[in-house]
């Protein structure tokens, strides 16, 4: 009985705490201005990549390495899967 | 054993996932989207297909999807390359951001569907 209440209490701190860290966190983020000297320089240099979409342009030219990354990435990983499961029963 | 009604509204919906999933990848440049997440909707029009007809029959794609996940990163890199042929960096932008979009949406579809593929060969049997 005495443990049922115990476990109650954690479960509920636990998850009053996460709900804090959630909401603070999310506040904290709209609150703060993020725009620095590399945004306004990928704004102002959008026309030299030839897309509209600013998101597209940074993952696709100014920070190609990173897009180039994410492509090994997922190429390793399937590697691994077939390395792992592709093996026959 | 799938019902009808799943049947049925697989039938009609996956040319409409597959022509959404294709549009998200070539105007990835013009409007929200990209490549990494169009080869997604494109993975998952053909996870939904797996799911209703079963993995069997289409163990047998394993092969093509391989290749063309291989292909896809040595173009990528052969792309990254045609910069520095150019006389500029490496990945430079040459007007190249569609083609590797493309590139991306491809590989992820064909990466995505071959975990899916792999994975469902390890199935509990319920029968």
């Amino acid at each position: 009985m005495k443990i049922e209440v115990v476990k109650r209490f954690a479960v509920v701190c636990v998850l009053s705490l996460f709900g804090i860290i959630i909401i603070t966190s999310t506040m904290l983020t709209y609150s703060t201005n993020f725009t620095s000297e590399i945004s306004e320089y990928c704004l102002e240099n959008l026309s030299l990549t030839g897309a509209i979409n600013v998101v597209c342009a940074i993952l696709l030219d100014f920070r190609a390495y990173d897009t180039l990354g994410e492509v090994l990435i997922i190429f390793v990983t399937i590697s691994g899967v077939v390395l792992l499961a592709g093996r026959k029963k | 054993m799938t019902s009808r009604i799943i049947l049925t509204v697989t039938r009609v919906l996956f040319p409409f996932i597959l022509l959404f999933g294709i549009y998200i990848i070539i105007f990835g440049h013009l409007s929200p989207g990209g490549g990494f997440q169009g080869g997604v909707i494109l993975a998952t029009a053909i996870m939904l297909v797996i799911v209703v007809y079963g993995h069997r029959r289409f163990q047998r794609f394993v092969p093509y999807l391989l290749f063309i996940e291989i292909i896809g990163v040595i173009l990528f890199i052969l792309i990254g390359v045609s910069g520095i042929a150019s006389g500029k960096q490496f990945l430079v932008n040459l007007g190249t951001i569609p083609l590797l979009n493309i590139i991306i949406g491809v590989k992820v579809f064909s990466g995505l569907v071959l975990m899916y593929l792999f994975l469902s060969k390890w199935e509990i049997k319920n029968d």
